[in-house]
């Protein structure tokens, strides 16, 4: 059998040490590359295609989920990191465990039998994790930033760039200053992570920053359209139509 | 506000007042004067009931009637008031009086003589009743203001704890643990080390009161130790530079309020950037002032991925709570170095 070739992604070198260390124990078990932050990562994860990743949360300029985000065959995943907060979204983002610095022999040998058996039978192993996720509440946090994609370029989106988001099959796309960007990610996702304060949902395809809404029109019957200030128009649902009132205040 | 007399049981009182007074009334009519059982009664039930059911209004005068005015037209109110109630009740309980007892002219008589004295005695209800309603008032305001007290006091003490949970961030006791648990094992002496500066960090920064003042010497040896203990964890990502002048070091400040200004240096410099970052801290006093500053260089490009500021809103807080000024805090941010600068007022410190 081939051994399974990981790689390491952790910011501190003695994170990745002791990890690296656990590893060399196993046979099984074949180190790739080790990387400091998510850039690097995710330029080795396209390079090297391992099988498995041990992923820190909280690296430099790029977040492991957003980095995460990015990679559109994402090998197994093992989460390495101090924060306990982030343990539902790593289990949505479908790692296979999460482990909370410090941990010990013990506790990472689970996770990576967890990681082996998913990689035999290509499975989803959630059991013992329902646990875990009932432990934690989801935040909901506001995003400030947004990491995007195009080809092999990174860029990372400051949310106060972001124009507009228009849905487009399970693809979102991001209109900034910068240009638009797909992403592979939800409305419902950007419904509730967004600032409230800023962004609308006016359609079922539509979230819209409110400072970028010029005017609101009546097309046909019963139907409205919202003019952005450079003209853009897009579609707003009748229910959008009363949100768009109600904030605006028209 | 609360009508002393209308809601709660004020009114029991009141009702009292007036029954001893129509008593005494009653009283002088049957016994001085000389009238009957039933006139006694009348009189002293028609002009104190009339009185006492219009005295209750007064209330609104006192509470409504000194906003936005001089004494001057206060008194003006005040006689205003007085008369026109005078009138009313004086007209209405003749009125009454005078058609219960038509055919009673030496009664009716007397009636009309003793109007002055009437007058004057409701000049003194009036003044009475407004003098006790303004009492009452005083007393009411009082306990507002009191009650608001309390209520700061324990505002402010939430703060202070909440302040006290920001300093020691969790995260930062698990990624040095997990940093001690890798180095057990390479370098043990360093683990060790390390082992012994997390303990006396942590018990610098967990057995203080947040509103004592420490030597700043003192608080610079504990943020030293928190420095050094990321840069295990962060290596040469991280340098630490300090300039401390002598007459600095004695200096007294609000214990751990550098630990949020070097939280932040490390969370948006060091944390969010990947090339090497310097955190310097300067002391300088001035004739009245002590300054101290903490910079660090950042990534410019970098979008942080929290939001910023809780640690320095905490920071601000504590200082104008502490030294009754707002103005001790800077924040300069630009060309890629952040720099937060703490006035320390010195006048304050030989007080004690």
């Amino acid at each position: 059998m081939s051994k399974i070739r990981t790689l390491i992604i952790d910011d501190e070198h003695l994170a990745r040490q002791i990890i690296r260390g656990f590893l060399e124990e196993d046979d099984d078990v074949e180190i790739v590359r080790e990387c400091g932050d998510g850039f690097e990562g995710f330029k080795q994860i396209n390079e090297l295609n391992p099988d498995l990743v041990f992923l820190d949360v909280m690296m430099p300029k790029l977040t492991g989920f957003e980095m995460l985000e990015l990679i559109e065959k994402p090998p197994v995943i093992i989460f390495s990191t101090a924060y306990d907060e982030y343990a539902i979204k790593a289990f949505e983002q479908n790692a296979v465990d999460y482990l909370l610095k410090p941990y010990d022999k013990e506790r990472f040998v689970v996770a990576l039998e967890k990681a082996k058996a998913k990689l035999d039978t290509s499975q989803s192993t959630l059991t013992g994790m329902k646990e875990v996720i009932k432990q934690h509440q989801e935040k909901a946090e506001v995003l400030s930033r947004i990491a995007v994609r195009t080809g092999n370029k990174i860029n990372i989106l400051a949310i106060d760039q972001v124009r507009y988001i228009e849905a487009q099959d399970d693809y979102v796309k991001i209109y900034a200053d910068e240009g638009s960007f797909l992403k592979q990610q939800t409305m419902k996702y950007y419904e509730n992570h967004l600032p409230p304060d800023d962004f609308l949902r006016i359609h079922r395809s539509y979230i819209v920053r409110l400072k970028e809404v010029a005017r609101v029109e009546l097309m046909g019957k019963d139907t409205h359209v919202v003019f952005l200030n450079d003209g853009t128009q897009l579609a707003v649902s009748r229910s959008g139509y009363t949100r768009l009132k109600e904030v605006l205040g028209f | 506000m609360k009508h002393p007399i209308l809601s709660g049981s004020g009114y029991k009182l009141y009702a009292l007042i007036w029954l001893i007074v129509m008593a005494v009334h009653g009283s002088v009519l049957y016994f001085y004067y000389d009238f009957t059982i039933t006139i006694s009664i009348a009189d002293s039930l028609v002009y104190n009931l009339i009185f006492g059911s219009i005295a209750p209004g007064f209330w609104f005068i006192v509470t409504f009637g000194g906003l936005n005015k001089d004494e001057l037209s206060l008194l003006g109110t005040h006689i205003g008031a007085a008369g026109l109630t005078i009138i009313l009740w004086l007209s209405i309980s003749g009125y009454l009086l005078r058609m219960l007892f038509l055919n009673n002219a030496e009664y009716l008589n007397f009636i009309s003589s003793v109007t002055i004295w009437r007058v004057i005695i409701g000049a003194l209800f009036y003044s009475i009743s407004i003098l006790i309603f303004y009492l009452i008032k005083y007393y009411q305001d009082m306990q507002k203001r009191m009650n608001l007290e309390l209520e700061l006091q324990n505002l402010l003490k939430d703060s202070e704890l909440r302040m006290l949970k920001s300093q020691i961030n969790p995260h930062f006791i698990f990624n040095s643990l997990n940093s001690i648990s890798a180095l057990t094992e390479s370098m043990p002496k360093k683990a060790r080390e390390m082992v012994i500066k997390l303990s006396d960090f942590l018990r610098y920064s967990l057995g203080k009161d947040n509103s004592e003042l420490n030597p700043l010497d003192q608080e610079i040896n504990n943020a030293t130790l928190y420095l050094e203990i990321e840069k295990v964890r962060f290596g040469d990502k991280l340098r630490f530079e300090k300039e401390v002048s002598e007459e600095c070091a004695q200096v007294k400040v609000p214990n751990l309020i550098l630990q949020p200004l070097f939280e932040n240096a490390i969370k948006f410099g060091v944390y969010d950037s990947l090339e090497p970052v310097t955190i310097r801290l300067i002391c300088e006093s001035s004739d009245d002032m002590v300054y101290l500053r903490i910079t660090n260089n950042f990534d410019t490009s970098s979008i942080p991925s929290k939001g910023e500021g809780i640690g320095l809103e905490n920071v601000k807080r504590r200082m104008s709570l502490v030294y009754g000024r707002h103005d001790l805090v800077e924040i300069e941010k630009g060309r890629g170095e952040f720099t937060a600068t703490l006035k320390i007022p010195l006048n304050l410190n030989e007080d004690e």
